[in-house]
């Protein structure tokens, strides 16, 4: 008797001829996923080196700073120079101050809320620049995870509309329409779980660094605000006298 | 950032060749050759639809392909009456003597069974027989053929000339019935008047040469004679008588054409199942592009026929045995089947007889379902 077998076609089910299988929906959430992984990845590499510098450099400026040399040195040195962190703090509340004298701007008490103004601003634009992109970390941790599971989803339509179309329950034809899906949610899952781990660990080292330049900040406005205070009162001497 | 860019890209390209590296295919599941159990459903016509051969089966059909290669025609006879002795020189006392030892071989309890039925009638008057030609059919036909004179029949006349003393010999052993032997008419069946002992019927076709008053006196004498010898002499008697008429053909077996086909072949009435009823449907559906103007159209069928060899190839041309009216798609229709059937069918080859002959319909709205 003649014996008609009906032979599945050989399926590649490596990674790669997966995802060369998938519809053109599985394969481009694959891609776009790759790709927010791929930035990511950039993120975190960028946000870690950009952090340690951060530290050093505010190590660094502390120790100058607190090592006796005058303020005016201080600013002339840093004012020609691109500064970052508390470097930028200084300079800006150091050129409000220089300003004020310039132009003979006397009142004590404006120019010290002025100060204060600028150093907030500088602490602002600071806190930006540390936290930038942060937030595309948080969206890919986020939402990564459903748009690979919108490609399993879409993936394992297709494939159960494909074997609807070719009347073969047999596991054989199933298995490599599912697990192309499923490539999908892992990843997603690849590109999330690094995304939302980074998020955390940076933005909370985000804000030690920011708790640092507002500790600086008032420490500063402190001193400035002393020395106001001693020249306010020094004058009142000498127009005393 | 740039910096970032160019690591996060090298770290993923590295990550990405190394799985690809090593995440490739996973091992197949080593599993035990465990094939589903293949189902099929099979016509019960197989064994419902035996057909027994039989030997004057009309010539027809492809059951015995294979050449028959004819028997040499046998040279012409010399002798008449005997198939072995006719043909080669004319017969010896040897060979005569051989014969009748052959003619005593088959065994003798038979022959009593089949007489008591036609033994009734013990009517030695009767007559005429129409053509007492051949023994055997005289001996079993209930009528007597007690005729006054010879009857003319050359093959009768030519046995008692061939072997006026084959008939004898048995004779001698009965020492009772000398006396008709020496008639020179008597055909070999001489002896037969004894064997009347049982029954008087049988010396009928014996008594072709024989005259009814004789047959009378013979009866009455063979009464004496034991029945057991009788029955035994009787048998070889038979027996001899059969074998001359045997081989009375000469020649005439020879023959040139085929033989008998599809008759005598013990043939089963199989069919193709329906798993193998779709599949040449099948086949012949991938080879049948419908032609635009028979898209969509209903009630249109196209019957098409042909033969196929016994290796499945197409055998002439398909003929469209009902068209549809639309000469494309009768086309269409020939030129798939002539296209698979060029390339050949995926068939049973056991079964070529059920498929030898094809008659495929073609229906244009069935093929878009």
């Amino acid at each position: 008797m003649e014996q008609l077998a009906l032979t599945a076609p050989a399926h590649d089910v490596s990674i790669l001829g997966l995802f060369l299988q998938a519809g053109w929906i599985v394969k481009a959430v694959m891609i776009g996923l790759l790709a927010a992984s791929i930035w990511t990845w950039a993120i975190i590499v960028d946000k870690v080196f950009a952090f340690r510098r951060m530290r050093s450099q505010l190590n660094r400026f502390e120790e100058n700073f607190w090592s006796g040399q005058s303020l005016e040195e201080l600013y002339s040195t840093l004012s020609d120079r691109k500064t970052v962190g508390m470097g930028s703090l200084f300079v800006a509340a150091m050129r409000e101050w220089k300003k004020s004298f310039e132009r003979g701007a006397r009142s004590p008490i404006s120019l010290q809320s002025r100060i204060d103004r600028a150093m907030d601003v500088a602490l602002v634009r600071e806190m930006d620049k540390l936290e930038a992109r942060l937030g595309f970390l948080a969206s890919v941790g986020s939402v990564a995870v459903y748009v690979g599971l919108f490609g399993t989803v879409i993936g394992i339509m297709t494939s159960f509309q494909a074997i609807a179309g070719s009347d073969s329950t047999n596991l054989a034809v199933v298995a490599p329409g599912i697990a192309e899906a499923l490539l999908a949610t892992a990843i997603g899952l690849l590109a999330a779980i690094p995304a939302l781990l980074a998020y955390n660990k940076l933005t909370t080292e985000a804000g030690k660094i920011g708790s640092r330049l507002e500790a600086f900040a008032d420490e500063f406005s402190g001193i400035l605000s002393r020395q106001l205070d001693e020249r306010g009162a020094s004058q009142a001497q000498s127009a005393a006298e | 950032m740039r910096a970032g860019l160019a690591t996060s890209v090298t770290l993923h390209a590295l990550v990405l060749g190394w799985g690809l590296v090593n995440l490739s295919a996973p091992e197949a599941f080593d599993v035990d050759d465990v094939e589903a159990l293949p189902v099929e459903l099979v016509s019960i016509a197989e064994l419902t639809q035996i057909q027994e051969g039989a030997e004057d089966a009309p010539k027809e059909g492809p059951a015995s392909l294979e050449e028959t290669t004819p028997p040499e025609p046998d040279p012409d006879a010399v002798n008449i009456g005997n198939q072995e002795l006719d043909q080669t020189t004319p017969e010896t006392e040897t060979q005569r003597a051989a014969e009748v030892e052959e003619a005593r071989l088959p065994d003798p309890v038979e022959v009593p069974l089949p007489r008591p039925a036609p033994r009734e009638e013990p009517t030695p008057v009767v007559e005429e027989t129409p053509e007492p030609e051949s023994t055997p059919a005289t001996e079993i036909a209930p009528v007597p053929a007690p005729k006054e004179e010879v009857t003319p029949d050359p093959i009768e006349e030519a046995i008692a000339a061939a072997e006026p003393e084959a008939a004898p010999e048995p004779e001698q052993e009965f020492v009772e019935l000398p006396s008709e032997l020496p008639t020179p008419q008597a055909r070999p069946e001489a002896p037969k008047p004894v064997e009347t002992a049982s029954v008087s019927e049988e010396t009928a076709p014996a008594q072709t040469a024989k005259t009814p008053e004789r047959k009378v006196e013979e009866n009455q004498q063979s009464l004496s004679a034991a029945q057991t010898e009788e029955t035994e002499e009787k048998a070889d008697e038979v027996a001899s008588l059969l074998n001359r008429e045997q081989g009375s053909g000469g020649g005439s077996k020879a023959n040139n054409q085929q033989a008998s086909a599809g008759g005598t072949k013990t043939t089963t009435g199989n069919t193709l199942t329906q798993s193998e009823m779709d599949s040449l449907r099948g086949q012949i559906q991938a080879c049948w592009s419908v032609p635009a103007s028979a898209q969509g159209e209903e009630g249109l069928k196209v019957s098409v026929q042909f033969q196929l060899t016994q290796g499945a190839l197409i055998e002439g041309k398909p003929t469209v045995t009902s068209s549809s009216g639309n000469r494309q798609l009768d086309e269409s229709a020939v030129r798939a089947v002539a296209r698979c059937g060029a390339k050949g069918f995926q068939l049973p080859s056991d079964k070529y007889d059920s498929w030898r002959d094809v008659v495929v319909n073609f229906d244009p709205s069935e093929m878009f379902r």
